[in-house]
């Protein structure tokens, strides 16, 4: 289980740069004031827990934020959910949340431009375990969302 | 950021205390460092063979068959039943109930005999170290019986607190449930303490989750001085799914079933029953006599290398690590010194949560436990969700802590690259 299935590549596929820099210095920390929403994911393998805010108006994320602790994997994909909603209507932040969880299942992943450093998430697929931590913030993002 | 720890290290340099050829598993795998036996421990030969044995020259239902098959089955799992009650040190040996482990242990003594004994008002007494089958079990039945669950709190070294632990006793507390030793800091209960202190405050009876004791400590239950010792067989390079409560017999007495069926009755009438004597009272059902049978050999296995080797070679493997672990920057340990604390390293690595720890260090082969080790009201105050969990046995040696702080380094690096 360890070694075999695993090598090196696989681990930097998933600890890429542009998930450290998301853990470093996270984008939308902080659950915006006046929010229209908010929702609490728990991980109740390790104990963490993101609370996710948001701001909608007229079908549109005006403002988006995250607080909590978690590993680099759940901060990087929670930072990189604000940066890839804030602006965006409700129903393209609803498909996000599908496409991002299909890639987390192993779907292959095709993020450009804007959202280019989603990329980065599909090194998570390879290790299950950690698949739940990637998910939380999108997870509290559809739960805050409602429905 | 951190920097790289540099020093050439001197390789530890400690043997095994049981050859690593005893476990297939460990010697199929020669790379591999196993640093979790906290949650489980490995198997060695000689317990999968006792199991094989007992399906392939045993098997039938214990108890029920008037043939010699079956008296075969009964009597391995009878002889079992006292090798294990006599390494915990339990001389009236029927006094061992076999249970999956000590969560259904734990789940069975707050039925048999909280249900009965624990009234409105009334005081159970646990600490802030326990694990979640030594809480949950009796935060339900305060809830159920509207008694009042007092939480003993912790010194900063994560110890009981027993000033504070002393101070909850009071003539209301019915059961005081305390563990040995933590599974998640690895912190030695000082039983004989809290002993006098129970007896001396309180009518409560004293419950001791021996997970983590049975496996790391010599255990003598008939000089404990308590009333129930709950333990998992897995722990102790035994099966997973067998374990056990040893319970005194005036207690026992005073429990009533909690599960129904067969092999637990005396006799049964259409609308009443009457029940077996112990241990039978309490084990409803087809016993699980293979691993009753496999957790004997493991016994064994420990009794030739002797628990108090076993608990010797921990003290050495711990220092070792701690030596080791102290040089690394940013790096740091809970719980008390080594005299007081089971083969468990629980720590914190500065900027490197202990989930992506875990990651990386399997990628070098180092088995760690990360998480809140079902113990998340410890963790609540520690003031953190998850630490990682180092922890050794019988089979551990120099390498697994070398290979520890080697992986712990290249994930230090691997957090402190700056990326471009
Ligand atoms: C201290 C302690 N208590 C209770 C348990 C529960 O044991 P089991 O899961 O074998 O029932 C464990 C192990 O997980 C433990 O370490």
């Amino acid at each position: 289980m360890t070694t075999d299935r695993r090598d090196g590549a696989m681990l930097s596929a998933m600890y890429q740069d542009v998930i450290l820099q998301h853990y470093r210095a996270p984008q939308g920390r902080g659950v915006p004031d006046g929010r229209t929403g908010e929702a609490l994911r728990k991980n109740p393998l390790c104990g963490d827990e993101l609370r996710v805010g948001v701001v909608v108006r007229d079908g549109v994320i005006a403002d988006v934020g995250f607080e909590g602790r978690g590993c680099s994997i759940a901060v990087a994909s929670a930072s990189m959910m604000t940066e890839a909603v804030r602006g965006a209507t409700v129903a393209a932040a609803r498909g996000l949340i599908v496409r991002v969880d299909g890639v987390l299942r192993g779907d292959a992943a095709d993020f450009a431009g804007a959202l280019a450093d989603l990329q980065a998430l599909a090194g998570v697929a390879a290790y299950p375990q950690r698949v739940g931590c990637a998910r939380m913030g999108w997870g509290a993002l559809g739960d805050a969302l409602g429905g | 950021m951190s920097t790289t720890t540099t020093l050439a290290p001197q390789p530890v340099s400690l043997a095994p205390l049981a050859p690593r050829a005893d476990f297939p598993l460990l010697a199929a795998q020669p790379s591999l460092h196993y640093l979790d036996s906290a949650a489980t421990s490995q198997k060695p030969q000689a317990v999968l063979d006792a199991i094989t044995g007992f399906y392939s020259t045993a098997n039938a239902n214990p108890h029920r068959g008037a043939y010699e098959l079956s008296a075969k089955a009964t009597d391995a799992y009878h002889d079992s039943r006292i090798t294990i009650a006599r390494f915990l040190g339990a001389a009236d040996t029927d006094t061992l109930v076999f249970t999956r482990g000590t969560t259904e242990s734990m789940n069975l003594v707050a039925n048999a005999w909280g249900r009965t004994h624990v009234q409105e008002g009334d005081e159970i007494v646990i600490t802030a170290l326990e694990h979640h089958a030594n809480f949950v079990p009796w935060q339900q039945l305060a809830l159920a019986k509207g008694a009042h669950l007092r939480i003993a709190e912790l010194t900063s070294d994560q110890r009981i607190d027993l000033d504070h632990l002393e101070s909850l006793l009071t003539s209301r507390t019915r059961i005081v449930a305390i563990t040995q030793v933590s599974n998640a800091v690895g912190s030695i209960t000082p039983v004989a303490e809290v002993v006098r202190m129970v007896r001396a405050k309180s009518p409560a009876i004293i419950v001791l989750d021996g997970a983590q004791g049975a496996p790391h400590l010599p255990v003598e239950f008939d000089a404990l001085g308590i009333d129930f010792y709950a333990f998992s067989g897995h722990k102790l390079l035994g099966p997973m799914g067998i374990g056990g409560v040893i319970g005194t017999r005036a207690r026992w007495l005073e429990c009533e079933p909690w599960q129904f069926g067969g092999d637990m009755i005396e006799w049964v009438n259409d609308h009443d029953s009457t029940w077996n004597t112990l241990p039978h009272k309490f084990e409803a059902g087809t016993p699980n006599a293979a691993d009753a049978v496999g957790l004997a050999a493991a016994v064994r296995y420990l009794q030739q290398l002797d628990m108090t080797a076993v608990r010797e070679h921990e003290v050495a493997l711990l220092e070792a690590a701690h030596a080791r672990l102290s040089a690394l920057e940013g790096l740091h340990m809970y719980g008390p010194p080594a005299s007081q604390r089971s083969g468990v390293i629980s720590f914190s690595l500065a900027d490197v949560h202990p989930h992506d720890l875990a990651t990386i260090l399997d990628q070098h082969g180092v088995c760690i436990r990360a998480g809140h080790h079902c113990a998340q009201p410890l963790m609540r105050r520690l003031g953190t969700n998850s630490t990682a969990r180092a922890s050794f046995y019988v089979y551990s040696d120099g390498s697994d802590v070398d290979a520890l702080v080697h992986a712990l380094t290249e994930a230090q690096r691997m957090f402190a690259h700056t990326p471009a």
